[in-house]
């Protein structure tokens, strides 16, 4: 009898698992057929929408007995929210990644959610105050995976090598910017998002980043972050350094990033060239390093992309991946719609 | 008619001049020159009775001819009753409509505007000098990340013509003008 009823308690809980999942999956249809919608119909003249939807099949092999893995799914869904009123202009980015964890909500913590969300203030030509959340201005590898030239970031998603990823560490903060007119410099104050949601114990994050865009076809960047923590021991320095130069359909990009925390310093670098073929079709290559406690994170990725439609790109993927002496390969197809 | 009355005034007091022989000429005189200074007044005033008939008429004038011309040019805005040339006369209606909002939709539509567009400008920037972009997308082209499109028919063709500035990380790296 007890166990009749705990089967059945363990169903009703499904049940009622079910009924959230179902409706967090209404919740983001809906979205998307507001943005169906919202792309045919012009809403004003200071707001536009757009955004993406991501999905991939990938496949992972080690080389041992059960060392292979496969999915095939939505990666990420966003929908950017982006005005322009005279001189203020601001960004909500709203993404949803469909993989998080609904058996265990508890645990989840990519559900639908606001990925950026801020507004810019141009004080002149030349001056800018943003404040809201939004992600580092280090990092060759940008935000969202029409930012990236290839399916997979070059380093590891536990070693902090990846600046630009935005899903991965944004900020509330104020940035206060200067251009001039082959230059620009920001600082930074920020509070990070995530584990850490109320102000620093101590003093305020801050990041200082430049760029540099004097010579045509190159675009030099880097800066260093202060990430402070209640303790020392869990502070964390990064200095990185970027540049890419683009000759005709080649571009040749490179980084250098340092990261100082209480265990040690750590380095990574990446170099990748990407050559386009034509309109739509184009090749990258990409060698990456990474330090880490345990050895290094080596990567070598080749990622041809091929523009189907304007809005719809597909990149193919292959990896081989040294993980401190622990070989794998990777397979993905990756398709990328924007509107 | 105002010429045989004074002719009448001065034969009239000529007339009754002669009936008072009593009179001295000294009076004579004096009366004369009254009677001088009214035929003067009467004469500046026909004067410019004439003179204000002239205006009226010029006036009366212009206005036929305004209205004639209103008459012509609203000739050709008579909406055809043939089915083909009523379905073309409403296109053109409707793109010049169309064209014109084009062309008062802001900074963008005009050539000047573009001529100060280069690499390396702001989002900001461009937003003074071309207007806020009709739609702000995304690119799958990884060394663009944000896209300012402008949109409309400034020629009145029918076909919509497109201006494009292509950022990546807040600077333009590229653009095209619609008037090429």
């Amino acid at each position: 009898m007890v166990t009749k009823f705990l089967s059945w308690m363990r169903v009703f809980k499904q049940t009622n698992k079910q009924i959230d999942m179902k409706n967090k999956l209404l919740a983001v249809l809906a979205t998307l057929s507001m943005v169906a919608s919202a792309s045919a119909v012009k809403v004003n003249d200071n707001l536009s929408i757009n955004g993406f939807i991501d999905g991939s099949y990938a496949s992972s092999d080690d080389g041992t007995a059960n060392g292979k893995t496969q999915s095939l799914e939505i990666d990420e869904v966003e929908i950017n929210f982006v005005t322009n009123v005279g001189n203020v202009s601001g960004l909500i980015a709203v993404d949803a990644n469909p993989n998080a964890d609904y058996v265990t909500p508890s645990n989840d913590t990519e559900n639908l959610g606001i990925e950026q969300a801020h507004f810019t203030y141009n004080i002149n030509d030349a001056v800018s105050v943003t404040f809201g959340r939004y992600g580092s201005a280090l990092g060759l590898e940008r935000e969202d995976p029409a930012g990236l030239y290839t399916y997979s970031r070059a380093y590891s998603s536990t070693g902090g090598f990846n600046l630009g990823d935005v899903d991965s560490r944004a900020v509330d903060g104020l940035t206060i910017a200067y251009t001039g007119d082959a230059y620009s410099v920001a600082v930074s104050l920020e509070n990070q998002v995530g584990d850490e949601h109320s102000l620093e114990t101590n003093d305020l994050d801050f990041e200082i980043s430049f760029t540099y865009t004097g010579i045509a076809g190159l675009n030099i960047g880097g800066g260093f972050l202060v990430d402070n923590e209640a303790t020392a021991a869990q502070e964390t320095d990064v200095v990185n350094v970027n540049l890419s130069r683009q000759f005709g359909k080649l571009l040749v990009a490179g980084e250098y990033t340092e990261l100082s925390a209480d265990a040690g310093d750590r380095d990574a670098y990446l170099v990748l060239a990407d050559y386009d073929v034509n309109n739509k079709f184009g090749v990258a290559l990409r060698l990456s390093s990474e330090e880490q406690a345990a050895g290094d994170y080596d990567k070598v990725t080749i990622a041809p992309n091929y523009a189907i439609t304007e809005s719809l790109g597909a990149i193919l993927e292959y990896s081989d991946i040294d993980d401190a002496g622990d070989d794998s390969e990777e397979y993905a197809v990756e398709l990328t719609y924007t509107f | 008619m105002i010429n045989r009355l004074l002719i009448f005034i001065v034969y009239l007091s000529t007339t009754l001049l002669h009936a008072e022989s009593s009179v001295s000429n000294a009076e004579l005189s004096k009366k004369l020159d009254l009677i001088l200074g009214k035929v003067g007044g009467l004469e500046e005033r026909i004067g410019k009775l004439e003179s204000d008939s002239n205006e009226v008429r010029k006036d009366v004038k212009a206005a036929a001819k305004t209205a004639n011309e209103a008459k012509v040019a609203s000739k050709s805005w008579n909406v055809p009753t043939e089915e083909k040339e009523k379905q073309s006369f409403f296109n053109k209606l409707k793109n010049e409509i169309y064209s014109q909002e084009a062309k008062d939709s802001g900074p963008w539509a005009k050539k000047e505007s573009w001529s100060d567009v280069r690499n390396n400008l702001t989002r900001f920037q461009i937003r003074k000098k071309l207007g806020d972009p009709h739609e702000v997308n995304q690119s799958l082209q990884p060394r663009i990340d944000q896209v300012y499109l402008y949109s409309g028919d400034l020629n009145g063709d029918g076909k919509k013509e497109h201006g494009i500035v292509n950022f990546f990380r807040d600077r333009v790296v590229s653009y095209e003008s619609p008037f090429k």
